[in-house]
């Protein structure tokens, strides 16, 4: 194309030629090997100052255009305008710069819900679900994060996937600095087999309120989850039953709620079991206990006045639907007429509430 | 029917005034530029409000009103806005402050959208300067909008925000920070 801007001028008898390009005086000999260097070097600098020249004029311009920038509003218009901005743009507006981050933290930006779901190769999709005064269901909808390691982060904020270049331990420290939380809702264990994975786990949310392992995890990542991430976690979901000889070490965890949901493998428990707990409410969807544990088990809390016992609700659902006569063999109870339960009372005016349907729950109260 | 208790609270749409003979006083911007504008046009600002009740109450005959923070070009947008709103009851604007989805009507919409950013952002500092509670609402609505669906890249862009000294991409951020 430069070609077109090529003007002969003269060819002097020395054999070299004056032309102009662009402006620009050139010699250039047809036999010299150094005149054809001259040339791009000449070129390029021209081009370079032009280049700069064009620049400054777009800037000048931009200038005029945009005498004041965003940040430069009065601060209480600037919050303002921060303010009525949506979760997800108020997450890509606190990420332009350390500014921006304090504006969104000074929002009225508040979580409802976090959750972090680990998955194979190390693929972390981190949700948050925010909303700004009130929570409004139609209105704030998730913001989904997807981070893999060594990669930029990938945003779906309802109108399919951005890249955004952040990685993800900036992305995560970020998010929790701007909720300003140091805790997630839930942390979700999906497809784990390793187990030293589980301190990198631990490493990146080192405070969760409830866990769940997946029923995809290898038995001996379940175990190990719920000794090293459990006693961290207020609730532990357990999907998949290890098979373990002693299950015990898992009822002993200090925990408010302990779920366990695996509809095919059992959860074999025993009266010592039953007497060891220390989970304020224990639920179990495929529970293998004999009805004569369980009468055991009645007969030693009736007896056990004055003595704590921690749980307040087990629930108990076993395939074979327990046979109440032979849970209640021996023991004097009363029949809430109201509820159809049945109402144990202690010596010492404590309470036990027992519901059957199939299933058997005891409320300590 | 007994009326409801909160109603007095309400918003109520506003209603026309009966039309007064138009007082058309001067305005003078910092640059020296000077414009004309309806008194109750310039009502709408409570900056602006109170110099006038000044002028009234001493009597006094108001010929020009100086606005020192303001440039010409953006005390044109702003007076357009005013004689646009000079109907308008001031209680819904105070009211539309505290919510979250500020309804902007279609000519404000039009008004505000077409401006560039750069502009809007000189509008609503001088809404700010001149106390306009309503053009305040709907510029920072307008700013809010523009964000909308962007990218970070995208809004330091738009909003012309520095890139941060340090590349967050290789930073060390903890979550209190």
């Amino acid at each position: 194309m430069w070609l077109n801007h090529l003007l002969l001028v003269s060819s002097p008898i020395d054999g070299h030629h004056n032309f102009h390009i662009d402006g620009v005086e050139m010699k250039h000999h047809p036999f010299d090997p150094f005149g054809s260097q001259e040339l791009p070097q000449k070129m390029r600098n021209e081009k370079r100052k032009k280049e700069i020249h064009r620049r400054e004029q777009v800037n000048r311009s931009i200038d005029q255009i945009m005498p004041i920038r965003l940040l430069s509003l009065p601060a209480k218009d600037l919050q303002y305008c921060v303010n009525l901005m949506n979760v997800g743009d108020l997450i890509a507006f606190s990420l332009c710069s350390k500014q921006t981050k304090n504006l969104v933290k000074s929002s009225n930006l508040e979580e409802i819900r976090t959750t972090a779901r680990f998955g194979e190769n190390d693929c972390i999709e981190f949700e948050i679900l925010a909303c700004q005064r009130r929570f409004n269901r139609e209105i704030h909808k998730q913001i989904t994060f997807y981070l893999h390691k060594n990669q930029w982060m990938r945003v779906d904020r309802g109108n399919g996937k951005e890249q955004w270049k952040f990685t993800r331990s900036y992305c995560i420290a970020h998010l929790m600095s701007i909720l300003k939380t140091s805790m997630i809702t839930y942390l979700d264990l999906i497809d784990l087999h390793q187990i030293p994975y589980l301190n990198t786990v631990k490493q990146i949310f080192p405070k969760f309120y409830a866990l769940s392992i997946g029923r995809d995890c290898s038995d001996e990542l379940t175990k190990m989850a719920i000794l090293k991430l459990g006693p961290i976690a207020e609730e532990v979901e357990v999907n998949k039953i290890p098979v373990i000889n002693d299950i015990s070490q898992f009822l002993t965890l200090n925990l408010n709620f302990l779920l366990f949901k695996d509809e095919q493998r059992p959860l074999k428990l025993k009266l010592s079991d039953l007497l060891i707990l220390n989970v304020r409410s224990i639920a179990s969807v495929n529970t293998d206990i004999t009805e004569r544990e369980l009468n055991r088990f009645l007969k030693l809390w009736m007896k056990g006045n004055h003595s704590f016992y921690c749980p307040e609700n087990i629930e108990l659902i076993s395939n074979n639907a327990f046979k109440m006569d032979q849970v209640f063999k021996g023991i004097q109870y009363e029949t809430v007429l109201e509820d159809h339960s049945f109402r144990l009372k202690r010596g010492d005016g404590k309470e036990l509430r027992i519901i059957t349907a199939g299933n058997i729950m005891f409320q300590f109260s | 029917m007994a009326p409801k208790k909160n109603s007095a609270k309400r918003p109520q749409p506003s209603t026309p005034k009966p039309s007064a003979p138009a007082r058309i006083v001067k305005v003078q911007s910092s640059d020296g530029h000077i414009l004309q504008a309806d008194v109750r046009a310039l009502l709408l600002s409570s900056t602006l409000a109170a110099t006038i009740k000044g002028y009234d109450d001493e009597n006094k005959p108001l010929e020009k009103l100086e606005v020192n923070n303001v440039v010409g070009f953006t005390l044109k947008l702003v007076l357009e806005w005013c004689e646009k709103h000079k109907e308008d009851d001031p209680a819904i604007a105070q009211a539309e402050k505290d919510k979250k989805n500020i309804f902007i009507p279609s000519w404000d919409r039009h008004f505000l959208t077409k401006l560039p950013m750069g502009n809007l952002f000189d509008l609503i500092t001088a809404a700010y300067h001149l106390d306009i509670t309503g053009l305040i609402n709907y510029g920072c609505k307008t700013v809010a909008n523009s964000a909308k669906g962007k990218s970070t890249e995208e809004m330091r862009e738009l909003f012309g925000i520095p890139e941060p000294w340090e590349q967050p991409s290789t930073s060390t951020a903890t979550w209190d920070d």
